[in-house]
């Protein structure tokens, strides 16, 4: 990714994200961070994550967001109290803030790769043909359909990352199943009124089945 | 999120924390090459952390409501109703 | 029959539950937990059959998943907890069904201990990253539903929103930690991570930054000061029979997760002790945080009147207790290793807390409050619940010849052999505090004048069940071989 595409999606992530915190109306909260997520989908892509930049745009910007814009207008929640925010949390949270961004980045400044940049690291087609080829002999499961793209210069991300995860990663898919369910479960009865008309809850579960 | 006292805004500001996890993780992979090209496995977490983070949103909002129910208000400083 | 199959059959079994909730409502909370009591007791016993990982590596799946002893042994403990869970919220529906308001719903909170405990096993087995953080968030969630079920009491709903904030504050960091492991290894196998982190030089400092990332996320979960503020307040909030298996299941999980990934970064590899080297970095932050949590959790049980919030804070120390055997591992190869003494201390734990909510739960059926002023006069309206608490209570302090006192007995000596003698005199402190804090329940029980004359109905079934944990606390405690014998 060019820097200064690089530096237009960080700042808009993070101004953003900052955004979220500070503006009192939930509402504009909740907008704020449609934005911010668009900026991160952005930045995965430019990390050749197609497949996570996608997913973080329909699952966040999409689901998620749709789910807390309707929670919030079911509350009907009024903006915070009118009084400023409370002096001491906001000088703890921004200190905070500021502390974890120090330490992070004096941590990266020691690191090998907190230095390189991503010109340093292309993708290695033939290697990688090579190899899955190899794979593909011995027994492996390995989609030739990606491969072919590989060949043509192109990282076909969407079949490596089922290839991933429909392969090696299904132990955790079927847990992540279970998770859902448990969700659904949970969502379902804490939902749960008096009367038996169908409610928010419910939707809540329909969602976290849909991601 | 210490700032903050609604638990909605708190549960955005959590997704905030798990998707800079996340960007820490797709970057770890994309520099990690593995067989030349980027390292999936550190994918296939960011996948489940987000699924997770959805579920846990859809969870957390359910409490949140059912919270909202019985108390009229989802401050969470004013969740003090337990002895110290 | 290899091991994942266990994990299958509790799935199925808690499908087949909620099928039979909806299609079969006669059946009630007894017949419910009736049933899923005899399928996990099933799978208890298929547990010493399954095999681990064959020889030749065939399937994936032992990359992620591991079935070792200590494994299969955590496995048991999951299954063993949870059907104490059942039995202690038949005895709870009352009281929930007070709280639950005319939509009803008790089934479902019989049949999410179940989910909840193939994510335990599940937690059991994992030795990758990624595992480890799936199988977390199976438990973690169950328990935010759990901890939350009560939707009419305030209580309960404010115990819910706590563990689910500081929960999810504590998945973010595990996520970043994990994120920095894999950043600076490449890997996600614990086994692997153990063998590049050896080779690595010069990266201390993000490795050190990834450990206590790793620390502060299972800090929360195995309540280890300073990451225990949600503990009382959840325990006093959350329904009775989930405290419980907060206390036991969560804590038992995550220590088997903790002290795995410690043994990834303390393991073998590094002989390099020299005064500086990471390794010595981290130990020497596993002991303070042991000493503080100790400390603690002791100290701070002391003023407790709630019955429920002296026993998260005894909890607490006994978290101390566990992480300090846990920071032993390390430089010496002990004769005992630290796995099995953080093993032992858990399963001896697992009796004893469990049978004084179990008695706590039969109490507070019958009454409607949780102060320890509610025991009085225990020993003259029912003597054989304060029996049974009474030799409960006693485990917990560590009182001789309860399987409590082996416990702490191999911490000490696991001290002792690394030299921690700071470390000794504190766990000495926190456990004389433990009998003064222990001694009140006993005392409110016999000495106190009962506020009521009525005898506390139990049935027949908890009555058994009491005897067996009771009897577990003393047997286990004469014949330390047998808790040995399964870890081996």
């Amino acid at each position: 990714m060019p820097l200064p595409l690089f530096i237009l999606f960080s700042a808009l992530t993070l101004g953003f994200a900052v955004a979220v915190i500070a503006n009192r109306n939930p509402v504009t909260a909740a907008l704020c961070l449609v934005v911010s997520f668009v900026g991160l989908a952005a930045l995965f892509i430019g990390l050749s994550a197609f497949f996570i930049g996608i997913v973080q745009i329909l699952v966040y910007a999409g689901a998620v967001m749709v789910l807390f814009l309707f929670i919030i207008m079911l509350m009907d929640i009024e903006e915070e109290e009118r009084k400023h925010f409370d002096r001491l949390r906001t000088a703890g949270g921004i200190a905070v803030g500021i502390g974890v961004a120090f330490l992070i980045g004096g941590v990266l400044w020691d690191f090998d790769y907190g230095k390189a940049s991503l010109d340093d690291v292309p993708v290695q087609f033939e290697a990688a043909i090579t190899l899955r080829e190899a794979d593909a002999d011995s027994g492996i499961v390995r989609s030739a359909n990606a491969t072919a793209a590989l060949r043509e210069g192109r990282l076909k991300d969407v079949a490596l990352v089922g290839e991933k995860l429909f392969n090696d990663y299904n132990l955790h898919l079927q847990m992540i199943a279970v998770l859902i369910l448990i969700a659904t479960i949970g969502v379902v009865t804490l939902g749960k009124k008096d009367s038996p008309a169908p409610d928010s809850g419910s939707s809540g579960g329909d969602k976290a089945s849909e991601s | 999120m210490i700032i903050r006292r609604s638990a909605l805004v708190i549960l955005m500001c959590l997704e905030i924390m798990l998707s800079a996890a996340n960007l820490a993780l797709v970057a770890f992979s994309r520099f990690r090459l593995e067989a030349g090209l980027p390292d999936y496995d550190g994918q296939m977490l960011v996948f489940f952390v987000i699924t997770v983070a959805a579920a846990e949103v859809a969870v957390g909002l359910a409490i949140v409501v059912a919270l909202f129910r019985s108390r009229r208000t989802i401050d969470v400083t004013t969740l003090t109703s337990m002895s110290h | 029959m290899p091991a994942y199959i266990l994990e299958l059959i509790v799935v199925g079994l808690g499908l087949i539950l909620l099928l039979l909730e909806s299609f079969l409502p006669r059946l009630g909370a007894k017949g419910l937990a009736a049933i899923g009591s005899v399928g996990l007791l099933v799978v208890l016993f298929l547990l010493p059959s399954v095999t681990g990982a064959p020889s030749e590596s065939t399937g994936i799946i032992w990359k992620f998943y591991s079935a070792d002893s200590l494994a299969l042994f955590y496995k048991g403990l999951a299954l063993i907890t949870t059907i104490l869970v059942l039995m202690m919220s038949v005895v709870y529906v009352p009281v929930m069904q007070r709280y639950l308001g005319t939509g009803g719903g008790v089934g479902e909170y019989l049949i999410l201990p179940v989910f909840t405990c193939a994510g335990l096993m599940w937690m059991a087995s994992a030795n990758d990253l990624t595992s480890i953080f799936v199988s977390l968030e199976v438990v973690t969630i169950g328990f935010y539903i759990m901890v939350a079920y009560m939707r009419r009491n305030v209580g309960s709903l404010e115990a819910g929103v706590k563990y689910l904030i500081l929960g999810a504050v504590s998945t973010g960091f595990l996520v970043y930690g994990i994120a920095f492991l894999f950043g600076v290894t490449g890997q996600t196998n614990l086994d692997v991570i153990s063998t590049v982190l050896g080779l690595l030089e010069g990266q201390d400092k993000i490795i050190l930054f990834s450990f206590a990332l790793l620390l502060v996320a299972f800090g929360f979960k195995v309540a280890a000061v300073p990451f225990q503020m949600w503990v009382p307040d959840v325990y006093q909030g959350a329904p009775t029979p989930t405290a419980a298996f907060l206390s036991v299941g969560s804590k038992a999980a995550g220590f088997i997760v903790l002290s795995r990934i410690v043994d990834a970064f303390l393991g073998d590899h590094g002989v390099q002790t020299g005064d500086g080297s990471y390794q010595d970095q981290i130990q020497r932050v596993l002991l303070v945080v042991a000493g503080a949590t100790i400390l603690f959790g002791s100290l701070a049980a002391i003023p407790q009147t709630n019955f429920k919030r002296l026993m998260a804070y005894s909890s607490i120390s006994h978290a101390g207790f566990i992480l300090l055997a846990l920071a032993c591992a390390y430089p010496v190869r002990m004769d005992m290793a630290s796995g099995e003494v953080v093993a032992f201390y858990l399963a001896a734990y697992l009796p004893m807390t469990m049978a004084a909510f179990f008695v706590l739960c039969i109490v507070r059926s019958s009454r409607g409050e949780e102060e320890i002023s509610v025991l009085d006069g225990l020993g003259k309206r029912s003597p054989f619940l304060a029996f049974v608490l009474l030799v409960s209570v006693m485990g917990l302090a560590g009182i001789p010849l309860t399987v409590g006192f082996l416990g702490k007995l191999y911490v000490f000596q696991a001290a002792l052999d690394q030299g921690h003698f700071v470390l000794l005199a504190i766990a000495t402190l926190g456990a004389a505090a433990g009998f003064y804090y222990y001694f009140k329940v006993v005392r409110s029980m016999y000495w106190n004048a009962p506020s009521d004359q009525d005898a506390i109905a139990v049935g027949t079934g908890s009555r058994v069940l009491l005897a067996l944990l009771a009897a577990a606390i003393i047997f286990l405690g004469l014949n330390q071989g047998i808790i040995l014998g399964f870890l081996r």
